[in-house]
């Protein structure tokens, strides 16, 4: 009986007890990878919820009349982009996302560059995306944005 | 020349034959195949799930795009002419033509099913507020419910749901009509869609519905405006020409007269041989042939000479005449005479009174004689005592009452336990 134990993991002499250490080793490894494949899926859905509601944002504010001229981080934020933001701020709100509070930002640039003139506007979505195992995975931010031309012309 | 067996099956397996290991591969197979399987069916599962995830999803999310610029989304539901709910069946039935052009189905034992149907969520709009005005400031959400068994059997039914949040599309056409309503005042207002004259003489304007509304027989009593006034028309029209209305606390309720009660059709009316004299509140009931009935044909019909004729019962009654003592009054049946209580007594007197045939001599004067049952009863209880033969009450303190009962016995207090002072002591 002995020797059969002995022989299920290795057929040499002296060797016993390896079997015990290859698991020991490749445990930690195959737990860590299936840890890791679903944090990598949480994330991408995360990713792909933020993506769509770029997209949303960035159809509604095409779509939306008087949007000011403005870039993201310019102070104070005009009226119609805020309310762009506070409307894309509402559809968030009716998801549950696996990620640190979105911060909105947006963006309408009218200029001509080499003779062609551009009218577009983007929306830009960034968080963080939190772990849902504690251990060792970093909280990885998120950035997306969307971009789409202004449906109307110059004033 | 003969081979060796041996030689035919190879070295290492004779050597596996030598070591006892012989089926071992098989041994191994057989455990690790079902964990095999099992991972499969996972991998199976967890892709079923994501495909289906998506699906709904774009299918949510094509039904939410038709929902932001479809026509007639943006029209008043319930008015007249609206194209409300014709758009939002058609997003919704988008949304479901998307999901079954898949693998997705309907059918109660399908593998992967929709959970009801998609549904255009639309924002409720408060009063004053037109559904234009809620699109523009709140989401429309497209959901999508679909379930999926799962190969693998230890997992329980995969619930997927398929959700798109966006905004209606802000129309470019700056010169839309402002709504108004019937009197004209602008959505937005304060005194917007407050009031509108109500066509119906028994309606009025109910503002929480911003319709209007019946009053109905004795509705509330309102100043003119918004109204629904007290009338006898209506109580009339409903319980007929005997009824009136009757203001009270605020409400009109429509009341028959005295004497009328409503019949089976609901209407005032007087009870059987009886006729309606009047109308309204001063309708009353008169017998129908009042007239013909007399004394003089009471006394005909019925015999007894004390019998008069009566208008509350449109027919005969008997005079009400005295009787002597233990004696009652008959009624037409009876003769209109006077007869004893009971059988235990009899006439005495030449007929002008009745008592006991066979009295009970009492012991003492602390009986009295009953007529019901002509048995000598105590003319005085005994409580908390026992009653004796002789109608005396014997107390329980030994005492002999003739005429009252005993006193209540004294309840005991419990004694007071004394504190001892000093605490413990030897």
């Amino acid at each position: 009986m002995r020797a059969r134990t002995e022989r299920a993991c290795s057929n040499v002499v002296g060797e016993r007890g390896s079997c015990m250490m290859e698991f020991a080793i490749v445990v930690p490894i195959l737990v860590f990878t299936l840890f890791s494949g679903i944090e990598t899926v949480r994330a991408l859905g995360a990713y792909l919820r933020m993506t769509q509601i770029s997209y949303e944002g960035a159809r509604l504010a095409a779509s939306l009349p008087g949007l000011e001229e403005y870039v993201f981080y310019a102070d104070p934020v005009p009226n119609k982009q805020r309310e762009l933001r506070e409307k894309i701020y509402l559809v968030i709100d009716e998801y549950t996302l696996d990620t640190s509070e979105i911060t909105v930002l947006t963006e309408h640039i009218r200029t001509s560059i080499g003779g062609e003139p551009e009218n577009h506007v983007t929306v830009q979505l960034q968080a963080d995306y939190q772990p849902l195992f504690g251990f060792g995975f970093p909280s990885l931010p998120i950035t997306v944005s969307s971009t789409s031309p202004y449906l109307f012309p110059d004033a | 020349m003969k081979k060796n067996s041996t030689a035919k099956i190879g070295p290492k397996f004779e050597q596996r034959i030598e070591n006892g290991e012989t089926g071992v591969a098989f041994l191994e197979f057989v455990i690790v195949f079902p964990v095999l399987m099992l991972i499969f069916l996972a991998f199976v599962d967890f892709g079923r799930y994501a495909y289906t995830k998506n699906i709904v999803e774009a299918a949510a999310n094509r039904a939410l795009l038709l929902a932001s610029t479809i026509e007639g989304l943006e029209d008043e539901p319930g008015a007249e002419g609206s194209r409300h709910e014709e758009a939002k069946a058609r997003v919704e039935a988008v949304a479901l033509d998307f999901v079954l052009g898949t693998f997705l189905s309907q059918d109660e034992g399908s593998y992967a099913k929709l959970e009801g149907l998609p549904e255009l969520v639309i924002p409720k709009a408060s009063i004053g507020q037109s559904i234009r005005q809620v699109l523009q400031s709140e989401p429309m959400v497209v959901e999508i419910d679909a379930v999926i068994v799962p190969f693998l059997p230890v997992l329980p039914l995969l619930s997927i749901k398929g959700k798109s949040v966006g905004f209606r599309e802000p129309s470019s056409d700056v010169s839309l009509p402002i709504p108004v309503d019937c009197l004209g005042n602008p959505a937005g207002s304060d005194s917007f869609y407050d009031y509108c004259p109500c066509e119906g003489a028994n309606e009025k304007w109910e503002a929480s519905t911003r319709a209007c509304k019946s009053c109905g027989v004795g509705g509330e009593v309102r100043t003119s405006g918004t109204s629904c006034s007290c009338s006898n028309e209506l109580c009339q029209a409903e319980m007929g020409p005997n009824s009136y209305v009757a203001y009270s606390g605020g409400l009109c309720p429509c009341k028959c007269p005295s004497g009328l009660s409503t019949d089976s059709a609901g209407e005032c009316s007087c009870p059987e041989g009886k006729n309606v004299v009047g109308s309204g509140s001063s309708s009353k009931c008169n017998c129908a042939d009042d007239d013909e009935w007399t004394d003089a044909r009471c006394q005909d019909e019925y015999t007894p000479v004390n019998a008069v004729a009566t208008s509350d019962l449109c027919g005969c009654k008997c005079a009400a005449v005295t009787c002597g003592t233990y004696m009652m009054q008959t009624n037409l049946a009876g003769g209109c005479g006077c007869v004893c209580w009971n059988g235990n007594l009899e006439t005495k007197d030449g007929g002008t009174r009745c008592d006991c045939k066979n009295p009970e001599t009492c012991q003492n004067d602390r009986f009295y004689l009953n007529r019901g049952d002509c048995k000598c009863k105590c003319k005085f209880s005994c409580t908390n005592g026992t009653m004796q033969d002789d109608c005396s009450c014997k107390c329980d303190d030994g005492s002999v009452r003739t005429s009252d009962s005993c006193p209540a016995p004294k309840t005991e207090e419990p004694p007071v336990e004394e504190e001892e002072e000093g605490g413990a002591s030897e």
